[in-house]
């Protein structure tokens, strides 16, 4: 009796340190955090149609931020957007994917000028979207709840931050990326971590998706 | 050899022993509720990894220019750059009823971070950044202390909030 | 008996007592420089250059080197007596002694020359002397060697007394060293793999959130290595020494088991506030944490019932009327007693530190020193001391000078910790005031902390008092004291109920295996993870 109670310890507590460990080390499906909630989002795009947190539900939303008459600083997420709409539409997608590029200027960027940026930009009206709100909204949601700072400078153009955020389709925020020159691998690498995130959690996958995020298999 | 496999418990000690497990079980709940449920703040990785060598160089990073901004009405951030031994900046000033969120790191050794009688309290590690966030409801001067041994001048090291009404 | 095992004994007793000597005269300088006396200036005549460096020796030779060398030497002396056997090697233990006494000496020369001002957690990038981390290292590998000493001679008395249980003094040292020697791979790693090495200039940097993970995991077991013997005298000294036996020897050897399995995989509750841990594993420790208070509560039950059996065998009535009837008349029972009351209310104060998030109010202000001088500077270092009033006698063979004496010196010493503790507890629960600074002239002090600071500073004035006194005894005892009229033996306290303990309390494996199970599921994950972003950005720097 003593022996096999014995025996079944030591079995479990095998299986505890080798799932545990393989699980953290092997990482057998990888995640991207859950960093929090994402904010509120009401705005209008280049076509004046309106693009909301609710209209957004269920889709991988990929935003960053710049204005009309940016240059250096927000040609850097420009480019890899260009190159991660490329490759989507090339691939195709298992989950709805929309990038956003949030204007500051609530003032000069109205639907004509948004137009044109994504004519410049090339952007497939489809799956890349050119928008700007509400001043005081747009404060709220950008800075409050990406806590990403703009603000006016004295040469009447916005000082930021660049960055990009990626938000999953329970507005979860899940990466950012908070530099001039973010890499196309990286978020490339992270749109599809997401797609496969929400094709695949359901049933019992569920739960190993669950694990993922408990032993933190972070890419 | 012994083959005796009972333990043998005195009564009372049993009923001390259930005491010490409802103790714990209790403890670990409450703790537990209070720091996930009710979203008790612990500064936890955000990737925001840093070179502590080059996070104070202008342009750099956030730390470049450390300082407090807006980031919406109500909402304000603080980067504050920690170093042998001061906090830049040394001084903040916001209106009452500020949130105010704190990022801190160091150039140099680890130091420490506490704004006093609140629950910001953390470390300050090169290549990390460490960050919380509070609300200000009452007007008033709040030191906030360097907590870790940093070296001869640890003893100056701290700076303050000033909550304006 | 055991000429060999006792001179050894000796010598660790007095080099750690000595080291002790040396780092308590310094405590009260920090209370008097809080509360606005500072005699730093008048310090640097000998050699002590600043308030930190005074601080660095204060713990490194009172956290580290005096409860390194007392239990090394202790547990050798409690676990030849205990088995009645001598030591199967000798030649291993002393030359325990000696490295470690050479890591003491290699150590001591960059702290006295201000070259390691670094305070006893030493974290990186504070970059100290070489040699500063290469004599500390030698000095937890010579205490592994007594370990490896203790296990040999315990293997081959198992061999000659086959079928006998291991007596529990003898089995508690034992689990003592060898939870020491799983959780010192921590510290281990963080010397060999990143201290030293970039002290040298062999690495171009360090990675401080890795090494603070690998300081702690070993930095909390720690605590239990100095508390352990504390509790091996209380268990299997103490209720001898009052007089009574041991309420229940069973439950005794399952919170030792209980200690060796849950002491490691909680470390990260010191850094609740670091910002490269995730929450979760956080969360976890601290669970474990509570869990580890399971057998201290097991411990103060059945000690407190081992007293009351002693004090109504010497004719105590009624509920509390026991508690009276206890030998107040000697030190060694009344050092050790009232370390334990102290240690109880260390306890609690550890629970609020342990809480996972009441820790944010706490984290790193002077309720800390408050709270660990209760639990090792009280319940560890006071009740080594009670144990020194019959063990140092024993030893030198000499009678212990005073009685008188050393009963003032316990009683003092109780009545300065409470006032100290005090005071630094109310500090920082209240006042948020930080920790490890030289508040007399930092310029955020402020009136309101005054009372306390000078409640600290006449506890630690009190504390002065106390050991001037037990080391104008031990002094006197060992150097002037009357040759022994009879032969002092170590106390050994029966099993009071006569219940033996089961087969399953004598079987090493199964808590073993458990042990190092439940560290690799609480540790591995955070160091792999750690490791797989290791920054070896941090140069090192010299800030005193």
């Amino acid at each position: 009796m003593t022996r096999w109670l014995l025996r079944g310890l030591y079995a479990t507590l095998a299986v505890m340190v080798i799932g545990t460990l393989g699980f953290a080390i092997l990482q057998p499906i990888k995640v991207l955090p859950r960093i929090g909630l994402g904010p509120g989002i009401v705005l209008v795009d280049q076509d004046g149609g309106s693009l909301t947190s609710d209209t957004l539900r269920g889709k991988i939303v990929l935003y960053s931020f710049g204005y009309s008459r940016c240059e250096a600083p927000c040609r850097g997420a420009q480019t890899v957007l260009q190159e991660v709409q490329r490759q989507l539409k090339a691939e195709g997608m298992a989950v709805p994917v929309q990038l956003v590029t949030i204007s500051f200027d609530t003032v000069h960027d109205g639907p004509p000028v948004l137009r044109t940026m994504a004519a410049a930009a090339g952007a497939d009206p489809a799956l890349w979207a050119f928008a700007t709100g509400e001043a005081n909204r747009l404060k709220y949601a950008i800075g409050g709840g990406f806590e990403v700072y703009y603000g006016p400078n004295d040469a009447d153009g916005f000082d930021y931050d660049p960055a990009m955020m990626l938000v999953d389709g329970w507005g979860i925020l899940r990466a950012e990326y908070r530099t001039p020159t973010p890499k196309l691998e990286t978020v490339l690498r992270d749109v599809r971590l997401l797609m496969e995130e929400a094709e695949n959690s359901e049933g019992v996958a569920r739960y190993a998706y669950e694990a993922a995020h408990l032993f933190l298999c972070y890419p | 050899m012994n083959n005796h496999t009972e333990l043998h418990i005195h009564p009372i000690e049993r009923i001390w022993i259930i005491i010490s497990f409802a103790m714990i079980g209790v403890f670990a709940i409450a703790v537990l509720t209070a720091g996930f449920a009710y979203g008790f703040q612990l500064p936890v990785p955000e990737d925001r990894v840093v070179d502590p060598n080059l996070v104070a160089t202008p342009g750099a990073t956030a730390f470049g220019e450390p300082g407090l901004r807006e980031l919406s009405p109500g909402n304000m951030e603080a980067r504050i750059l920690a170093q042998t031994w001061s906090f830049s900046p040394k001084e903040i000033t916001v209106p009452v009823g500020t949130k105010v969120t704190f990022f801190v790191t160091t150039k140099d050794v680890q130091h420490g971070f506490h704004l006093e009688g609140s629950n910001i309290n953390f470390m300050v590690l090169p290549g990390q950044i460490s960050k919380l966030s509070t609300t200000f409801n009452t007007p008033g001067t709040y030191n906030f202390y360097c907590h870790e041994y940093c070296g001869v001048g640890h003893q100056t090291m701290y700076g303050q909030v000033i909550v304006t009404p | 008996m055991y000429a060999h095992e006792n001179r050894l004994t000796a010598w660790h007793v007095g080099i750690a007592f000595s080291a002790l000597m040396i780092g308590v005269l310094l405590g009260p300088f920090q209370t008097w420089e809080h509360a606005g006396l500072n005699l730093y200036p008048a310090l640097r005549a000998i050699g002590i250059q600043s308030y930190y460096q005074g601080l660095t020796i204060h713990g490194i030779l009172n956290a580290l080197v005096f409860t390194t060398f007392f239990i090394t030497g202790f547990l050798t002396f409690a676990f030849t007596h205990s088995v009645k056997r001598a030591s199967k090697y000798p030649w291993l233990h002393t030359t325990a002694l000696v490295v470690m006494t050479l890591g003491l000496l290699i150590t001591a020369v960059p702290l006295l020359l201000n070259g390691a001002t670094v305070l006893y957690t030493f974290y990186p990038p504070m970059k100290a002397d070489p040699a500063f981390y290469i004599g500390l290292t030698l000095v937890v590998v010579g205490s592994w060697i007594t370990g490896y000493g203790l296990l040999f001679t315990w293997s081959t008395w198992k061999k000659e007394n086959p079928g006998k249980q291991t007596p529990l003094i003898a089995f508690a040292s034992l689990i003592t060293m060898v939870m020491w020697q799983i959780c010192t791979v921590g510290v281990a790693v963080e010397m060999l793999a990143l201290n030293i090495p970039w002290s040298l200039g062999l690495l171009p940097g360090t990675d401080p959130q890795l090494a603070r993970t690998l300081f702690w995991f070993t930095g909390h077991p720690l605590v239990y290595f100095w508390l352990l013997p504390a509790y091996i005298s209380w268990y299997g000294m103490l209720p001898k020494q009052a007089g009574g036996k041991l309420f229940s020897e069973p439950l005794a050897r399952l919170s030792f088991w209980l200690f060796l399995i849950l002491s490691t995989p909680l470390g990260l509750h010191h850094q609740y506030v670091d910002p490269g841990i995730p929450a979760g594993w956080k969360a976890l420790h601290a669970v474990l944490t509570y869990s580890v208070f399971f057998p201290s509560m097991l411990t103060l039950f059945n000690v407190v019932a081992s007293l009351e059996i002693a004090g109504r065998a010497r004719g105590g009535k009624g509920t509390f009327g026991w508690i009276m009837a206890l030998p107040w008349s000697e030190p060694s029972f009344t050092a050790q007693a009232l370390a334990g009351i102290l240690f109880a209310f260390g306890g609690i104060s550890g629970i609020a530190n342990a809480s996972y998030d009441l820790n944010l109010v706490l984290h790193n202000t002077a309720w800390q020193p408050g709270h660990f001088h209760l639990t090792v500077g009280t319940g560890v270092a006071f009740s080594f001391m009670g144990i020194g009033y019959w063990l140092i006698p024993k030893l030198a063979g000499k009678e212990l000078w005073s009685k008188k004496v050393a009963l003032w010196q316990a009683w003092t010493y109780f009545l300065g910790m409470i006032l100290m503790s005090n005071g630094l507890h109310i500090l920082g629960l209240r006042y948020s005031v930080p920790r490890r600074s030289a508040l007399g002239v930092a310029p955020y002090g402020s009136a309101e902390w005054t009372p306390f600071l000078i409640e600290s500073a006449l506890g630690g004035t009190i504390l002065l008092i106390s050991v001037v006194l037990l080391y104008v005894n031990y002094g006197m005892t060992v150097f002037a004291g009357k040759k022994l009229t009879r032969e002092i033996e170590m106390p050994v306290a029966e099993n009071a109920e006569g219940h033996p303990a089961p087969a399953w309390l004598d079987t090493w494996r199964p808590w073993l295996v458990g042990a190092v199970a439940l560290v690799l599921v609480a540790y591995g994950p955070v160091i792999y993870m750690l490791l797989t972003r290791l920054q070896l950005t941090s140069p090192g720097f010299k800030v005193w």
